[in-house]
């Protein structure tokens, strides 16, 4: 069984924000708006986080893309009491809206605040509408999203692979966000896999996990920058 | 404390029942083709493949509703004296499309793919779409409903994954 | 966006209840699903028809960058935009801004169809017209002027970047018979510095993917410039884990933006100081003997003392430098300590290839080219003009000419009337006339000097800082016609609105002329059929050009046909070759590999057929160039001491009043406001920054940038870039000001607060963001936001900063200085 996995290199991601563009694209992520943003509302599968260190003059700062973690042991699905959010077994967190009754425990029990929930209807200007990815399905009023691996082109990889009868390839299966990065920061595949980059990536010497010590087991791995 | 549950219990109950009752009740508008065409006739009688008109069905994740060119290829010229074809001709001549309507759907939300199911799974049309072969008329609603428990219960018996992700999107 | 909650929480607690109760069956899925989905008239809309996926490629529109992406089109509408792996630019990758294309194309604000205005100017009332009365209507305002050899009474303003648009334009101007041709700021080249030295216009590129050392001197190349993609692969490069040692990227600028929070290491400086502290540099290369002692005898002039053929003596840069420029000074003037500088000179001496560069922070100020030119120089010190790791120029595109226009008399006569505005204000010694030079002219003489302008593709009362001439003259001007997609300031107070199609729905040719290491062409073509009542803004001028300037002239049935005629000019050329990927699907290893084979093309057909299906053309090769090539000037090398920059003053000095040439030429650099005299002012030297507002009123300095989810205020029409405009430091649909916590204490100001800033221009409030990450002393803010008319997303959304910026410019180049307006700060008093 694969294990989909995520490795962002800090070295190279310079936090520009298109994977985030490109990953509200791809899965139809709503706006909220001015006011609804200003009270903490917006929705973003892929965000950027800012961290600055130090005191002027001697600042750093650093933008570090965070997508939902896809945990090996996830804090999220264990709270969820209708199974919509759970753990399959390529290690994909899923999210499956419509058995979501909206309680929110999985946005408190996620340390990393990957999840959003949706306030409103999934309305937007009737024009934006048709340019919707009709691969993802909107989202209702009521329910939890996050970031999904964007599973839905694993389900049409995975077929079309097996249409033309041939095995599932590393560049069959990728995400939105690592398709936008211009500078390759982030990379995607197969932890299991051995011929993926990802495998030999998440054994370097630079490489991390967001708190580590709480034993969520994430499968994005952050490389560290190189000083 | 217990008195309020049971009460929202209650409550609950009577809800449901009369929202299942109302769904129930309603039911369904029959579907109403813009000619009434037939099966029967083309798979039957002349023996046409169900590839033969829903032409993506084998390669692609929409099987398609057959597009005007495609009558086209056989019904050029008259082939019966009939009204309905008639109809049909009145459409060819102008080059204008069919408003056929779909039968069979399932919601946004899931991903359903006919290659996957045709041409990797072997699966047969019947198999989800009942004898549709053999209507002389166009069916007014599904002849099989197509609901979650009717796909899982295949996937279990082909031992096919029932991961939620696997439809779900 | 949507108010209604009281309906839905007990909706959704009904449902909590319901799940509660039900027991979780399926059946309750089935049941309920009416209430649980989405609306069925959002599903409606949401829906396809067949559902068949199609790729095309095409260049993006939506900064000059000019991106090659492959656009996912489902049942013909596009729904989904990614880089294009083949194209040399971006090579796969791209910013923010290509995912909201579709949010330009079918943004409900854009303008449907003619529009002509309806009562007083700038009312904002419109009457939908047909086309056919749009074109007649301006046909019948040219002809007459023409045929009376007033062609110099028609004025246009171009923002549109396409070369070939831009050619098309000029040409079309000419023909008429008018001077007046004004371009866009964003079209303006970064290329005063290499004037300086080498007598060509050219941006330099630098080989950044090559390099050790990289001095950057408030470039911030991964978020502004020409090409912010193309500088995000090359820093990629330069992330790469090799085995020699890590390249140093060292950031040199007021404030900590995207591209100094991806340096090594900030070195804050004063705004306005970048060329003291990069004669600095030069001094610690000068006195340690770093410098590359056989480039600058061979390739140099004015570096050692010399003489002129008045026998008269020069010092030469490096005395000028060795006593003007130690370590000490520099120190007092930039801000930056003395170890520092020292530290810097040695590295940058040291590390090879190093290579110093400039844009942005010391670019957009009144002393831009002078502190432009002696940043430059450092890379002339070094000697790594042409070199590996260096400065590059990008090699010109096979040429491609328009027809000869066979002007007659009358019309050469319009053609030679001076440009409106050159008399006014102060001249420029290397750029053109400004468009806010324009509009003073307009409105301060009397006369109809122009009867009918047409501006395309420009706002230039959102960007510009002189916003009130520029709404004044176009009240002024009899006719004005907008030739754009929204209803924006500028047009908001135009006569006429023709609506032109977004990027998607257009054929044209993209690629900046210079700021890339080979030359390209991009090919933009329709992905979607236009969906409105648009015209593309070169149809117009073809179609109003055969009309008024006569058919001869424009022989293409559209601006399609020139597009060809243009791919025709580059088969014909046999260079370069149509982007592709190898045979082999892993394309990538073959895109690290610069080598390449030259293609055959059978027939023009061919050629055509393979580069509107891949996207573009281009031409890998050496871009090393010929030294008098690069060396255009008088005496044929690079120059410390500026032969260019001393013709140009004379030249200019001439029509300045004054009894002496001497006088003359004082008094015009004292408009300039230039304090260097003699020999000083050739050379790379150090002006102060120069604000009309008094230090004792106002005493902090305001700097600006762009945001790559904005650029220059053209995200605002999408509701996701403005929903993600700051996503980096967590601000959405705002503007805000940015304050180093010391200073932010000293004015009373709190974090995520309003504020004012105010300048002698206006004032204008924003959301605090206190960071330890900008020197104290300066305000930073973003350009772009604050629109007043440009849709229902973009408007009203932050504050335009444009209000508060000074309408100065660069002495020499007439490059805004966007950046060293001195402002004020104080907090908002919110009511009790």
């Amino acid at each position: 069984m694969p294990s989909w996995g995520m490795v962002i290199d800090l070295n190279k991601c310079t936090g520009c924000a298109a994977c985030v563009s490109a990953c509200r694209s791809e899965n139809n992520v709503p706006n909220v708006g001015p006011e609804e943003s200003q009270i903490g509302r917006a929705l973003f599968w892929m965000d950027i986080v800012e961290v600055v260190e130090g005191e002027y003059p001697d600042v750093r700062v650093q933008y570090i893309p965070r997508p939902c973690f896809h945990c090996e042991n996830p804090p999220c699905t264990k709270v969820c009491p209708v199974r919509s959010t759970y753990k399959n077994n390529e290690g994909l967190v899923a999210q499956i809206y419509h058995r979501c009754i909206g309680c929110r425990y999985c946005m408190v029990a996620c340390p990393y605040t990957v999840k959003s929930f949706n306030w409103y209807e999934p309305e937007r200007p009737e024009e934006f509408l048709q340019t919707c990815n009709p691969d993802v399905s909107l989202r209702m009023k009521g329910v939890v999203e996050k970031c999904s691996f964007c599973s839905h082109r694993l389900q049409h990889a995975r077929e079309q692979a097996k249409f033309e009868s041939r095995a599932l390839k590393e560049a069959d299966y990728q995400p939105a966000c690592k398709e936008a990065c211009p500078t390759s920061a982030i990379v995607f595949g197969d932890f299991e896999n051995e011929n993926h980059e990802v495998y030999r990536l998440k054994k370097s010497n630079r490489a991390f996990r967001m708190q580590e010590d709480l034993g969520t087991e994430p499968k994005v791995v952050y490389l560290s920058r190189e000083d | 404390m217990n008195k309020n549950i049971i009460t929202a219990i209650v409550i609950g109950i009577i809800i449901i029942s009369g929202l299942s009752l109302f769904g129930l009740s309603r039911g369904p508008k029959p579907i109403i083709q813009p000619i009434p065409f037939s099966h029967e006739k083309h798979v039957e009688e002349l023996d046409l493949e169900c590839s033969s008109c829903h032409t993506q069905v084998t390669k692609h994740p929409r099987a398609t509703l057959p597009s005007i060119k495609i009558c086209y290829e056989c019904h050029s010229e008259p082939m019966t004296e009939t009204e309905i074809e008639n109809t049909l001709l009145s459409y060819t001549n102008e080059n204008r499309e069919i408003p056929w309507k779909r039968v069979y759907k399932v919601p946004d939300h899931v991903y359903f793919s006919h290659r996957r199911h045709v041409t990797i799974g072997n699966v047969l049309c019947e198999s989800c779409h009942g004898e549709m072969g053999q209507l002389t008329e166009p069916p007014s609603a599904p002849l099989i409903n197509i609901t979650m428990d009717y796909c899982m219960e295949c996937h279990e018996e082909h031992k096919i994954t029932n991961d939620c992700l696997a439809c779900h999107r | 966006m949507k108010k209604n909650k009281i309906h839905y929480i007990t909706r959704r607690n009904f449902l909590k209840l319901a799940g509660l109760t039900a027991g979780g069956a399926t059946a309750g899925h089935f049941l309920f699903s009416d209430l649980m989905a989405v609306p069925q008239k959002v599903l409606e809309k949401a829906t396809r028809s067949i559902g068949k996926e199609t790729w095309v490629n095409t260049v993006c529109g939506q900064c000059p960058g000019g991106c090659g992406i492959s656009v996912r089109r489902i049942d013909g509408i596009p729904v989904y935009i990614k880089g294009n792996p083949m194209f040399p630019v971006n090579r796969g990758g791209v910013c923010p801004m290509a995912h909201t294309s579709m949010e330009v194309l079918f943004n409900p604000d854009r303008v449907k169809n003619p529009l002509k205005r309806l009562g007083t100017k700038g009312r904002g009332d419109w009457e939908d017209v047909s086309w056919e009365q749009a074109l007649n209507s301006l046909s019948e305002k040219l002809q007459p002027l023409i045929s009376k050899g007033e062609g110099y009474k028609i004025a246009m303003i171009n923002g549109d970047n396409s070369p070939l648009m831009r050619a098309l334009s000029q040409y079309w101007m000419k023909g008429i018979g008018s001077p007046n041709y004004f371009e866009d700021e964003n079209l303006l080249e970064n290329s005063t510095a290499v004037q300086l030295s080498q007598g060509i216009k050219d941006t330099p590129v630098y080989d950044l993917a090559n390099s050790k050392y990289i001095l950057n001197f408030g470039s911030n190349f991964l978020e502004e410039g020409l090409s912010p993609v193309y500088y995000q692969q090359l820093y990629s490069h330069l992330r790469t884990p090799r085995r020699e040692k890590k390249a140093v990227l060292v950031q040199i600028d007021s404030q900590i933006n995207l591209t100094g929070s991806n340096a090594d290491r900030w070195i804050p400086i004063h705004p306005g100081t970048h060329g003291a502290l990069s004669l600095g540099i030069a001094y610690i290369l000068i006195v340690n003997e770093l410098y590359d002692k056989d480039f600058i005898q061979k390739n140099t002039f004015g570096f050692s003392p010399f003489k002129d053929k008045n026998n008269r003596e020069h010092m030469g840069f490096e005395s000028f430098v060795k006593s003007n420029y130690y370590p000490e000074k520099v120190a007092e003037i930039t801000g930056v300590p003395t170890e520092m500088i020292i530290l810097l000179g040695k590295e940058f001496g040291t590390h090879k290839p190093a290579v110093a560069i400039s844009d942005d922070a010391s670019r957009y100020t009144t002393n831009g080219s002078f502190s432009q030119w002696a940043v430059y120089c450092l890379n002339a010190m070094i000697g790594n003009i042409q070199k590996k790791g260096g400065i590059y120029f990008t090699p010109p595109t096979p040429e491609f000419h328009l027809p000869e226009l066979s002007l007659d008399k009358q019309t050469q006569k319009s053609l030679s009337h001076p440009k409106v505005g050159s008399e006014i204000g102060v001249p420029s010694i290397f750029g053109d006339v400004t468009i806010d030079q324009f509009a003073e002219a307009i409105i301060s003489i009397d006369d109809d000097l122009i009867d009918t302008l047409i501006i395309v593709d420009s706002n230039p009362i959102f960007n510009s800082r002189n916003k009130e001439a520029i709404r004044q003259a176009l009240h002024k001007i009899k006719n004005v016609i907008y030739l754009g997609m929204f209803v924006d300031e500028t047009a908001k107070h135009c006569d006429y609105i023709f609506p032109v199609h977004s990027y998607l729905e257009k054929m044209d040719i993209s690629g900046p002329k210079s700021g890339l290491i080979f030359s390209h062409i991009g090919l933009q073509r329709p992905v979607i059929s236009p969906i409105f009542d648009t015209k593309q803004a070169g149809d117009i001028l073809i179609e109003s050009g055969k009309s008024a300037i006569g058919s001869q002239h424009f022989p293409w049935k559209s601006y399609k046909d020139l597009v060809r005629k243009r791919l025709e000019s580059l088969y014909k050329s046999g260079e370069g070759a149509v982007i592709s990927k190898s045979s082999d699907p892993e394309w990538i290893e073959y895109l690290k590999v610069r080598g390449w084979k030259v293609q055959q093309y059978e027939t023009f057909k061919s050629f055509q057929k393979l580069l509107v299906k891949n996207g573009g053309w281009w031409n890998p090769i050496d871009p090393t160039r010929l030294k008098k090539e690069i060396f255009q000037t008088k005496t044929g090398k690079f120059e410390f001491y500026s032969t260019t920059l001393e013709k140009a003053l004379g030249e200019k000095a001439i029509n300045v009043e004054g009894s002496t040439s001497q006088e003359k030429h004082n008094r015009l650099l004292s408009s300039l406001h230039i304090s260097a005299r003699g020999d000083d002012l050739l050379l790379p030297h150090h002006e102060i920054l120069y604000s009309f507002g008094r230090p004792e009123e106002f005493p902090l300095l305001l700097t600006v940038s762009q945001l790559l989810t904005n650029r220059d205020g053209k995200g605002a029409s999408q509701p996701s870039m403005m929903e993600m405009v700051g996503i980096q430091i967590g601000k959405h649909w705002k503007s805000w000001i940015e304050i180093n916590p010391d200073t932010a204490r000293e004015y009373g100001l709190r974090d995520n607060k309003l504020a004012w800033v105010e300048s002698s221009n206006g004032r204008i409030q924003a959301e605090v963001r206190i960071f330890p990450g900008i020197r104290p002393g300066i305000i930073h803010m973003a350009l772009g936001m604050g629109h007043t008319s440009y849709g229902r997303f973009g408007t009203g959304i932050g504050a335009n900063v444009t209000d508060l910026i000074e309408n100065n410019y660069d002495s020499l180049s007439n490059t805004p200085a966007l950046n060293g307006t001195r402002v004020k700060v104080s907090r908002v008093l919110t009511g009790v």
